[in-house]
């Protein structure tokens, strides 16, 4: 059980710059902000799914049952609205193509 | 109205149901996050695997995951101490994965209220994409509360504690989760959370120009800023379109 000096400055480095990137956006969000940028705070969660999406889906050696997966998984996301069934099946797709090599 | 021109999707603080005490708020919030363990904990254990690895001790595993909680930046910053690069580029890396949580707060604070319970700075101890997702939606149909997102999060904060623990105990005898493909699980989980809060033109093109710049600028500059680039890039784009269909 040994912490050693360098290893414990780059942590407390990351957790104290981490964390100011949490907190500084709900700071200066609860001001006032222009309508502008109300309008485009509005958006955010919208992009930052996709852009989290993409990338993750959009794997070239395997696109195909990734992008099956994820259109099951909307499917029953959108017609349930439960997130586990969401996952569960697009889980189960996922690996059944995965075994039949697709 | 200045900034609730499309009253159909906006979140509005007035106009917020009441909610319920601050315990069933959090209750509720952990409740809502509950199908996202699946995938935090055998990343958190793969993780502490990682780290291990990279020369970590077990105490500063855990000491990362306890401090520094965060999935994809504390993975990047092992990943890159094993392939022996210095702390100024794992620090730069690890920030790059953060900012977006930047834009996170910014979104937030457009419904939660001014005082909440627990104070910011708890709420701002711990944020998972997921936590952020759940919230959102839940603010959008007019149930959003601090304790809420509070719940949300902090259930996957434990949730990665606790697998980081286990992964330094038992990791050795998994196998990798990526090598099984079960990363997708994520990409899979902000879709099912995305899809129900796509209802109009602009949200549909936002959308599409988000994840098409994500995946673009990802080689040039690096998933974190790409990241970060995609969503300020996207939603300015979506206030442009949105005054463009609002003003008289």
């Amino acid at each position: 059980m040994t912490v050693s000096r360098e290893h414990l400055a780059l942590i407390v480095v990351l957790a104290i710059l981490i964390y100011l990137t949490r907190i500084v956006g709900l700071l200066l969000g609860a001001r006032q902000v222009p309508p502008v940028v109300a309008r485009a705070l509005h958006y955010v969660p919208i992009a930052a799914f996709t852009a989290l999406i993409v990338p993750g889906l959009a794997v070239p050696v395997e696109i195909a049952p990734r992008l099956v997966a994820a259109v099951c998984t909307g499917a029953v996301a959108l017609r349930l609205g439960k997130l586990w069934a969401a996952l569960l099946v697009g889980m189960a797709v996922y690996w059944g193509l995965r075994a039949a090599g697709v | 109205m200045s900034d609730g021109d499309d009253p159909s999707h906006r979140i509005d603080r007035s106009t917020a149901l009441p909610t319920l005490g601050y315990a069933a708020e959090v209750r509720r919030g952990a409740l809502a996050t509950a199908p996202f363990i699946a995938g935090v904990a055998p990343f958190g254990m793969a993780y502490a695997v990682s780290a291990l690895a990279a020369g970590f001790s077990p105490l500063e595993t855990v000491l990362f995951s306890v401090l520094a909680c965060s999935g994809s930046a504390q993975m990047a910053s092992v990943g890159l101490a094993a392939a022996g690069s210095g702390p100024v580029a794992i620090v730069l890396t690890a920030l790059g994965l953060s900012l977006r949580h930047v834009l996170y707060g910014l979104s937030l604070a457009t419904w939660l209220p001014r005082s909440t319970q627990p104070p910011t700075p708890v709420l701002a101890a711990t944020v998972f994409d997921e936590g952020f997702g759940v919230a959102t939606r839940e603010a959008q149909n007019g149930r959003g509360s601090a304790g809420f997102l509070f719940g949300a999060n902090g259930l996957l904060y434990l949730t990665w504690v606790a697998a980081t623990v286990a992964g330094i105990v038992v990791g050795q005898l998994l196998p990798d989760p990526e090598a099984i493909g079960l990363d997708v699980i994520f990409p899979l989980s902000f879709l099912a959370l995305l899809l129900p809060m796509i209802r109009t033109g602009p949200d549909v093109i936002v959308a599409v120009a988000a994840g098409a710049a994500a995946l673009i600028l990802r080689s040039a500059w690096g998933s974190g800023p790409a990241i970060v680039i995609a969503i300020a890039g996207a939603a300015a784009l979506g206030a442009a379109l949105d005054r463009g269909e609002t003003s008289p």
